[in-house]
């Protein structure tokens, strides 16, 4: 296993821990791409960079450039037009304040450590760090799109999630088989949700982009529950 | 003994020249021509030959707070290797002495800033301690870091292992503790993102306003005391990213001197770029640091080869 993995995953766990406590919704966006980036990368620093020439050789290097353009350039692109023409607040507004926030996923990523590490066994050629970074990504993700006030910052804990997903099919199943392309494909799908529902629907998106009233109440606000 | 001489001759000649170059570098990156390199030695020579003058207030505490702070700094400069991997003075633990020391300096600088009785230097007083406080969990996990692999809390044999086994290229988790190191040092110096070194408003000020009222030798030592913090703490960086190399001690000088002064460069490059953290933010910023540490330690667990 290359040093380069291990850098990558590296910086991948660091983009996670910036995306939970960045206020900016540009920024996360931007970290979102930095990701994509890192997990186009992958497969190249895995394998080496014959791995784009050798045997199914076209067929890594489509599946690298597919991932560059949609998870690097098409998404981020989306959601930053977005983000400027449906009108969101750019300052993300979580349910919990940023010092709790990084506190709990420095939390999830101590977990997907342990559970990467101590849990689950490892498989012999694969990087140590490959297990826990994805299930890290996977976990922050979740609990980005758990916490987010609007569509767009849950769009990105989705995409977090999505990318965790990405990076444990790659460390499980070493070369690039068909699942991960097809988790290239769903990508497809979530660009192309993203185009129709933030960018083409230009304004209901101001009414719908704001989850917090479009939440079933759980207390009843008419029978004095606390609000 | 060459070596401990080179190390004494690196301590009294480097720290004042590197903050000189710090703020060439700063002036370069505005397109000034800048002070000259050696500025802070004739700022010091003028001080140190100027009278101190003592608020009637002050008591005691007030003039050991700058000798104290320069004493501790200079006992811990012995501690981290300059020449090699070997340090004048090492033994099992002395990461916690070298700890202990830095956090005693500061503790007499807060002291005498108390002393003053003045509202701002108070003020300054209580940042300074909340914020070291909160960078020092981040010092110690990136300290459990560099010395776990060998065994030994110890400066000279946590950087003879790292120089024998390749450090960084090895161990990734020395990335995560160099960043994490980097954060504690701008916080430790008070540099920007932390505090503005140049800054004249003392509402913003952390770490000038509680030197404010200290004048003429005492404001020397204080100086050189600053300066010697930062030549040990950029020495103790580049050790965590470079391996550097033993048994020769020409080119670990070399590549020491290098990569302090890439660090100063690096450090006078942010300051000219970016803006302070708005006082708010910097707890977050903190916790961030030992957050990152701490993955360090994680990814040292997982036995990344």
């Amino acid at each position: 296993m290359t040093p380069s993995t291990d850098l990558l995953l590296l910086a991948v766990i660091g983009l996670n821990l910036f995306v939970a406590t960045s206020s900016r919704l540009r920024a996360r966006i931007r970290a979102c791409a930095l990701q994509g980036i890192a997990l186009a990368a992958l497969p190249i620093a895995v394998d080496g960079a014959n791995v784009l020439t050798d045997g199914p050789g076209l067929h890594v290097a489509l599946a690298v450039i597919a991932t560059l353009v949609l998870k690097a350039g098409a998404i981020p692109y989306a959601l930053t037009r977005a983000m400027y023409r449906s009108g969101v607040r750019r300052e993300v507004e979580p349910f919990v304040s940023m010092h709790i926030s990084l506190l709990l996923t420095a939390g999830l990523v101590g977990l997907a450590f342990y559970i990467g590490g101590a849990v689950l066994p490892r498989l012999p050629g694969t990087s140590p760090l490959g297990i826990p970074a994805g299930l890290s990504t996977l976990l922050v993700g979740l609990y980005l799109a758990m916490s987010a006030k609007t569509a767009l910052s849950q769009v990105i804990g989705y995409l977090i999630l999505e990318n965790g997903v990405f990076i444990i099919g790659q460390m499980l199943l070493g070369e690039f088989p068909l699942v991960v392309e097809l988790g290239v494909l769903l990508d497809v799908l979530v660009a192309a949700m993203l185009m129709a529902v933030l960018v083409v629907s230009g304004q209901e998106v101001t009414e719908f982009a704001d989850l917090e009233d479009s939440r079933p109440s759980l207390v009843d606000d008419t029978s004095g529950g606390a609000r | 003994m060459v070596e401990v001489i080179i190390h004494i001759v690196l301590l009294i000649f480097g720290p004042l020249t590197l903050l000189g170059f710090i703020d060439r570098v700063k002036s370069r990156a505005a397109r000034r021509a800048g002070p000259p390199i050696l500025q802070r030695w004739y700022d010091v020579a003028k001080l140190l030959r100027k009278g101190a003058v003592y608020s009637r207030t002050t008591t005691i505490f007030f003039k050991a707070g700058p000798m104290v702070a320069l004493a501790c700094t200079a006992i811990a400069a012995l501690l981290v290797p300059l020449t090699g991997d070997k340090a004048p003075l090492s033994f099992s633990g002395d990461i916690f002495l070298f700890s202990g020391l830095l956090v005693l300096g500061r503790f007499a600088m807060l002291l005498a800033a108390m002393d003053t009785g003045s509202a701002f230097e108070g003020m300054g007083a209580s940042r300074e301690a909340a914020f070291g406080a909160m960078a020092e969990p981040a010092l110690f996990l990136v300290l459990l870091v560099a010395t776990m692999p060998c065994g030994d809390a110890s400066f000279s044999t946590a950087f003879s292992q790292m120089a024998d086994t390749g450090g960084l290229t090895r161990d990734p988790g020395l990335l995560l503790a160099a960043i994490a190191f980097g954060a504690f040092l701008v916080t430790d110096l008070a540099r920007i993102p932390i505090d503005d070194p140049t800054t004249h408003l003392e509402l913003t000020m952390i770490h000038e306003v509680v030197v404010l009222d200290h004048s003429g030798p005492d404001l020397a030592f204080v100086t050189i005391g600053y300066a010697l913090r930062m030549w040990i703490l950029s020495a103790i960086f580049v050790h965590l990213l470079i391996p550097v190399p033993s048994g020769a001690p020409l080119l670990a000088v070399g590549t020491m001197l290098a990569g302090q002064f890439i660090v100063a460069i690096g450090v006078g490059i942010t300051e000219s770029v970016i803006a302070r953290l708005r006082m708010t933010r910097i707890p977050q910023f903190l916790i961030a640091a030992s957050v990152i540490a701490a993955i360090g330690i994680l990814v040292q667990f997982l036995g990344v080869a």
